[in-house]
């Protein structure tokens, strides 16, 4: 899944390896997110959202629109 | 110009030149080729693949044993990655697994080797039983402690290389059932599902990024 996590980073002036001791993870999780390699887990993304302070579709992009409800 | 990252890579290539070199001419000197040349190619493959596991474990283990070993020797590692107690501890642990899977895969050509047959074959198996179960508490240890990018590419590497191995065995099970090819024997099967996890799981890490 796209996201802003570099930028959003980058904003912050934190490395990778700050974010990753931030949220008790590995660098190489932060940098396999930033680069689409892995999609975070619920847990780790709602952290995401805490620490930088936005709602998680501002981290995480998704262009899915849903169908229109039967009875909407 | 080479970059100091290229530098350092031919650096230790070189230096795994000669102790490659060393070690092959010691390994002729005390006659193992002549012991590997009498061995079954199944004993020869397996002990291959204990023998990388084997420098991989020793590897970890060096790594693990100061923080400025492991800047110095992790691939991977970049100024600022968080480098507590904790990720030496499973370095370490890691380490330990993979000399004891070295160890499980080596002793049993080795024991038929020595003529630990029969009767006498039970206290190796007690003992490989026992190397068993600490290998399972450990990787279970690891597996506890381990981040979740971890835990997701071994997850991938379980499912692949066990798609792969059932895969491969429903394949040679069925031309064997069909008389076109020979029965093999459970240490080859053993030794290639190995093999196959060793290469997938791999796989999996460089995918997800690990080595970055």
């Amino acid at each position: 899944m796209k996201n802003r996590l570099r930028v959003l980073r980058a904003e912050a002036g934190l490395s990778q390896g700050d974010l990753a001791g931030l949220l008790g993870v590995s660098r190489q999780t932060i940098n396999a997110v930033e680069t689409d390699k892995y999609d975070p887990s619920l847990p780790l993304a709602m952290r995401l959202s805490k620490i930088f302070g936005v709602p998680i579709d501002v981290i995480f992009l998704d262009d899915w629109t849903p169908p229109e409800l039967p009875n909407g | 110009m080479a970059s100091s990252g290229t530098r350092r890579r031919l650096v230790r290539a070189a230096v795994g030149a000669v102790f490659g070199l060393v070690l092959g001419f010691a390994a002729g000197q005390f006659g193992l080729f002549d012991w590997i040349e009498q061995m079954p190619g199944e004993d020869i493959a397996s002990t291959a693949l204990a023998a990388l596991l084997l420098l991989l474990g020793l590897f970890a283990l060096v790594a693990a044993s100061s923080s400025t070993l492991y800047r110095r020797m992790a691939e991977n590692y970049q100024e600022g990655d968080p480098l507590d107690g904790t990720v030496l501890r499973y370095l370490r642990l890691n380490g330990i697994g993979l000399l004891l899977g070295a160890a499980l895969l080596l002793a049993p050509p080795l024991a038929v080797r020595f003529g630990y047959t029969g009767d006498a074959a039970i206290p190796v198996a007690i003992g490989l039983a026992a190397l068993l179960a600490l290998q399972v508490w450990l990787n279970a240890r690891i597996r506890r402690g381990s981040d979740e990018l971890t835990r997701a590419a071994l997850a991938e590497a379980s499912i692949g290389s066990f798609w792969l191995s059932q895969l491969g065995l429903f394949g040679w099970a069925a031309l064997a059932r069909l008389g076109l090819v020979g029965e093999v024997s459970l240490w080859t099967l053993m030794t290639l599902s190995t093999a196959i996890y060793m290469v997938v799981s791999i796989i999996a890490a460089i995918r997800r990024g690990m080595f970055a």
